[in-house]
């Protein structure tokens, strides 16, 4: 456990050494270690976050230059510092929109494998509600997605990009979305399903 | 020596040189007055001439003349200018007693007596004062014009008189004038013979008179309007209005349109005859309003009963009085009118049609019924557009809304995107009904006597009649393009002519984009033609089979056809052709590759079956089999098959397994004709007749059949509704393209574009179809996806393009 000391030294505690590539990384099992130490929940926000933070190149995935410049960004040393300025973020985000939104978008590359434009909807089902739990839209959302696992197989940028702006501006009565809007063509259908589905929700 | 005179005259006469020169002058003037008519001897004129020229002129040095001196005259230097008012003032007041003598004399006459003595004196004063101002021209050209000059009101002689006559004699009289007036001509309206003439030129007068204004050169018409035309258009609305309402209590509002239409032709004849022109149009609206207006919705309620019953001649007497109430007033309502009814009659034809037995047996019968159904309401709403309402723009826009409407969403025609029942489909197969051979009965439906080539280009004509309200130009032309190849490749064209017409017909309303493909389809066949011959030609002596092939080469490009999708191993026969003829294509074309069309190919066969009698024994039978088919039949060739041997006397027997596998087709395929062959009693299998993947086929040795050729390769049900599938898929694909090439051609131009403009742009850049707003989304999506367009960071409906 560093304590203080090398950013270095405290990378290789997490480092994948098992490699033949030469990749300097720390992979899903170091970092799933880091979150344990740092007592983050993995199914929720803070390991998303942290890996944000540390300038990951995919899920689960950290190199050593992200490490570095991350940590020296928050100006953190240690654990103990390290969780805090995590835990302070999540904060901000509830009054710092852009702030959250430049996250949100960056968790669309963590789950779009390399070569594909787009993301599975299986992953935005579970991803969803970690990243964005606490908001109505997008738990109808993710419902919809679920009940239409057949028809619809991927979310694309636009979709999930839109997708928070839709959070920001639909009113709880879905009244004020209109078909003719700029909104992804894919809305149409999810506010219909949402209308029709409508007797469960809040009055 | 004047000097002296008039110093000796002083105290005796007060009449001087002045009053001697007037005395002279106006006796002539007084004969001028009364006797213009009968012109008058040069001599007086220059008399009288030269006493106005004196008067102004040589009296400078004289007493001024008794009662008009003023004495601003004597003050006067300017030459001519102290007796130049002195004149004036005299002509002045000896033709106003003139003129209250008239006045007088007038009121011994009334009514139309009154009008004829005040026309005659008239046009008596009209030239005399022309005459008089002609020789009081030195006063015009001198005192009166300097007067002007300086600004003062002083009009010249012609202006003078007729000031004179309408204060002294006009103004005094006018009542009983105008009365006259008014009497004779509503006694005209009733019907009296009069002369118009009289009215016409009492009327010119009144304009004649002008205004009240001094100057001369203003010809404004107060007189005219306000003592004449405003009493008689107020008379006229009166009378009409008693008139209009005694009629519609006498009888129909038919028959007050008769009289109304008759009446307004009369008044409008007599208007232009004896109103000005710059009366026409208020009195015509004062018309229109009391005996149109007031019963405009009367009328406008007859308009349907009228369409219903095609009472052409009441229709037409309707349009052209409504359109007198103007665009908003009159003809608005029978635009509207018009299109619900055409709109109603279409849809009742169609759903009429919808029912009947004879269109559910084929597409043919159900695509010539509808059709037919379309041209019936079409043509005959197009007549009466044009005998009633003559062609009228408005309600030409109505009848084409009302055909788009109820052509493209009917009875037989959902929105629903069935292309089965889509318009388009359906007009495309009336096209091939038309155009294929084989279908007399459709184009004998034409006029008798016409030749069958005039009938089918007027059938041609009256299809693209019904195209130009298609809202689906892809649809059709994609249906369209499927019949056409089958036709060329099938050689079924009824006549190359009505082809080429068709295409050109279409070029004209869609433009060339659309059509080119058809015309390059055509040349290909053409081309093809030319290489057989060729073909056969180089072959002549090197040919390595034995029977007629006829190839047709198409560009891949245009031709909407792929690939077969079943394989398939050639009999031995044709793979000999067909090497052969690759060899003379590459020769002759170059390194390009042949897709052999297997499954729209066809073969003419003759069957010698064992146990055949009579002439079928030595002749055979001809069989038009489809290629797939040849390939099974060759099998049981006795020189062909694998390698089983004879079994019996009637050939070779064969498993299902054996056929597919040396064929090569794919099962279904081979099933689908086994089971055809059988029910065709063509061949037999061992499962009571019936095609199973178990069973065992022979030839039927015992086939006999009243006919000496057959054809087995109809068109099945199935592959029609896979090719139905096919082009819907392919149209959608077709239109997605469509949608995005014109959302990037928008874009690319304007740069940026909020969301709805370009919606809006969208459709209204696609000729071909109505795209859906849905569609359109889902293509800027891809759009946005692909990395041609992106949001704009801070205004979400705004669109920018990335170049």
């Amino acid at each position: 456990m560093a304590k203080g000391g090398d950013l270095q030294t405290w990378f290789i505690e997490y480092q994948d050494l098992d490699r033949t590539d030469g990749r300097v990384v720390i992979t899903p099992e170091g970092f799933e270690k880091l979150c344990d130490a740092l007592e983050f929940n993995l199914e929720k926000i803070e390991p998303m976050v942290l890996l944000w933070k540390l300038n990951g190149v995919e899920l689960g995935t950290v190199e050593f230059d992200g490490w570095e410049s991350g940590m020296r960004a928050m100006n953190v040393k240690d654990i103990k510092g390290l969780k805090a300025a995590i835990s302070r973020t999540v904060q901000d985000f509830e009054n710092d929109s852009v702030l959250f939104k430049t996250f949100y978008r960056k968790v669309f590359d963590y789950l779009r494998p390399e070569q594909q434009r787009s993301v599975s909807a299986e992953d935005a089902v579970a991803v969803l509600p970690v990243v964005a739990g606490n908001s109505w839209v997008f738990e109808k959302f993710v419902k919809y997605l679920e009940a239409n696992s057949d028809s619809i197989k991927v979310i694309s940028r636009d979709q999930w990009q839109s997708l928070l702006e839709l959070s920001k501006a639909l009113s709880p009565d879905l009244s004020n979305y209109s078909n003719e809007d700029a909104w992804p063509a894919m809305f149409d259908g999810f506010v219909d399903w949402a209308k029709n589905s409508k007797p469960e929700a809040a009055k | 020596m004047a000097t002296t005179r008039s110093m000796s005259n002083r105290e005796q006469e007060p009449l001087s040189d002045a009053d001697r020169i007037w005395s002279e002058l106006s006796v002539g003037v007084d004969a001028i007055l009364t006797h213009a008519e009968e012109g008058f001897e040069q001599t007086l004129f220059i008399r009288l001439y030269t006493g106005v020229y004196n008067f102004c002129t040589s009296l400078k040095s004289s007493l001024p003349g008794g009662q008009y001196f003023t004495p601003g005259d004597a003050s006067s230097t300017v030459h001519g200018s102290m007796y130049g008012r002195q004149l004036y003032t005299r002509l002045n007041d000896h033709v106003s007693q003139f003129m209250a003598d008239v006045a007088a004399k007038s009121r011994e006459h009334s009514g139309d007596e009154l009008l004829a003595f005040y026309n005659k004196e008239w046009i008596k004063y009209g030239d005399a004062a022309k005459m008089i101002h002609h020789i009081f021209d030195y006063l015009n050209r001198h005192w009166i014009l300097r007067e002007q000059d300086d600004g003062n009101n002083v009009c010249d002689i012609n202006t003078l008189m007729f000031r004179l006559w309408r204060n002294k004699f006009f103004m005094e009289v006018r009542n009983s004038l105008l009365e006259s007036v008014f009497s004779l001509m509503k006694r005209i309206r009733d019907g009296q013979v009069a002369d118009l003439n009289l009215v016409k030129s009492v009327v010119d007068s009144f304009v004649s008179l002008g205004s009240d204004d001094m100057v001369s050169g203003s010809k404004k018409m107060e007189v005219y309007d306000s003592y004449f035309l405003k009493p008689f258009i107020e008379g006229s609305r009166q009378y009409y209005q008693a008139e209009s309402e005694r009629v519609l209590k006498e009888g129909s509002i038919r028959n007050y349109m008769i009289w109304v239409f008759e009446r307004l032709k009369e008044e409008d004849d007599r208007a232009e005859m004896y109103l000005h022109e710059s009366s026409l149009r208020e009195f015509g609206e004062a018309l229109n309003k009391v005996l149109i207006g007031k019963q405009r919705a009367n009328l406008i309620s007859e308009f349907r009963p009228m369409l219903v019953a095609q009472e052409k001649e009441d229709l037409g007497r309707l349009y052209e009085l409504l359109k007198r109430l103007g665009e908003v007033q009159g003809l608005e309502p029978l635009r509207t009118i018009f299109c619900d009814f055409v709109q109603e009659a279409g849809q009742d034809a169609v759903k009429k049609v919808s029912g009947n037995q004879e269109a559910t047996e084929s597409m043919a019968n159900k695509s010539r019924l509808f059709v037919q159904a379309l041209l019936s309401v079409h043509d005959l709403y197009a007549g009466i557009l044009r005998e009633s309402f003559k062609d009228d723009p408005g309600l030409s826009k109505s009848l084409d809304r009302a055909c788009q409407a109820f052509i493209n969403e009917n009875a037989m025609c959902k929105k629903a995107e069935d292309t089965e029942a889509d318009a388009a489909r359906l007009l495309a197969t009336y096209c091939d009904t038309l155009l294929r051979k084989g279908n007399a009965s459709a184009r004998a439906a034409g006029e008798a006597g016409a030749s069958s080539e005039d009938n089918l280009e007027k059938q041609l004509a009256q299809a693209i009649c019904v195209y130009r309200y298609l809202s689906n130009f892809d649809v059709f032309h994609a249906s369209y393009v499927r019949f056409f190849a089958r036709r060329l490749v099938n050689e079924q064209s009824v006549s190359p002519h009505g082809e080429e017409t068709m295409i050109s017909q279409l070029k004209e309303v869609s433009g060339v984009d659309v059509t080119s493909r058809l015309s390059r389809m055509f040349s290909d066949i053409t081309v093809s033609k030319d290489k057989i011959d060729q073909f056969k030609e180089s072959t002549r002596d090197t040919r390595t089979f034995d029977y007629e092939f006829d190839m047709k080469v198409l560009n891949t490009a245009s031709w909407p056809f792929k690939a077969p999708e079943t394989k398939l191993k050639l009999p031995a026969e044709l793979e000999r052709a067909v090497d052969q003829y690759t060899e003379f294509f590459h020769k002759d074309r170059g390194g390009r590759r042949l897709n052999w069309l297997w499954q729209y190919s066809k073969a003419e066969i003759r069957m010698f079956f064992p146990k055949a009698t009579g002439p079928a024994a030595k002749a055979g039978y001809m069989f038009q089999v489809s290629t797939f088919q040849l390939a099974i039949l060759m099998l049981f060739n006795q020189d062909s098959g694998p390698g089983t041997g004879y079994e019996s006397a009637d050939g070779p027997t064969l498993t299902f397994d054996q056929i597919v596998a040396a064929t090569e087709l794919d099962k279904d395929i081979v099933l689908d004709e086994l089971a055809l062959f059988c029910k065709a009693r063509v061949m037999n299998s061992n499962t009571a007749n019936k095609a199973t993947e178990k069973s065992q086929y022979t030839l039927n040795a015992g086939f006999k059949s009243k006919q000496m050729r057959i054809n087995l390769s109809r068109a099945k049900k199935s592959d029609q509704k896979k090719e139905a599938k096919d082009m819907q898929r392919a149209v959608a694909v077709d239109r997605s393209a469509s949608i995005q090439a014109a959302i990037v051609r928008i874009m690319k131009a304007r740069k940026q574009l909020p969301h709805r403009e370009l919606i809006q742009a969208t459709i209204e850049n696609i000729k071909l179809f109505h795209p859906q707003v849905t569609d359109i989304k889902q293509s800027i999506d891809k759009l946005i996806d692909t990395g041609y367009l992106e949001r704009d960071e801070n205004t979400r409906d705004l669109y920018k393009y990335l170049a």
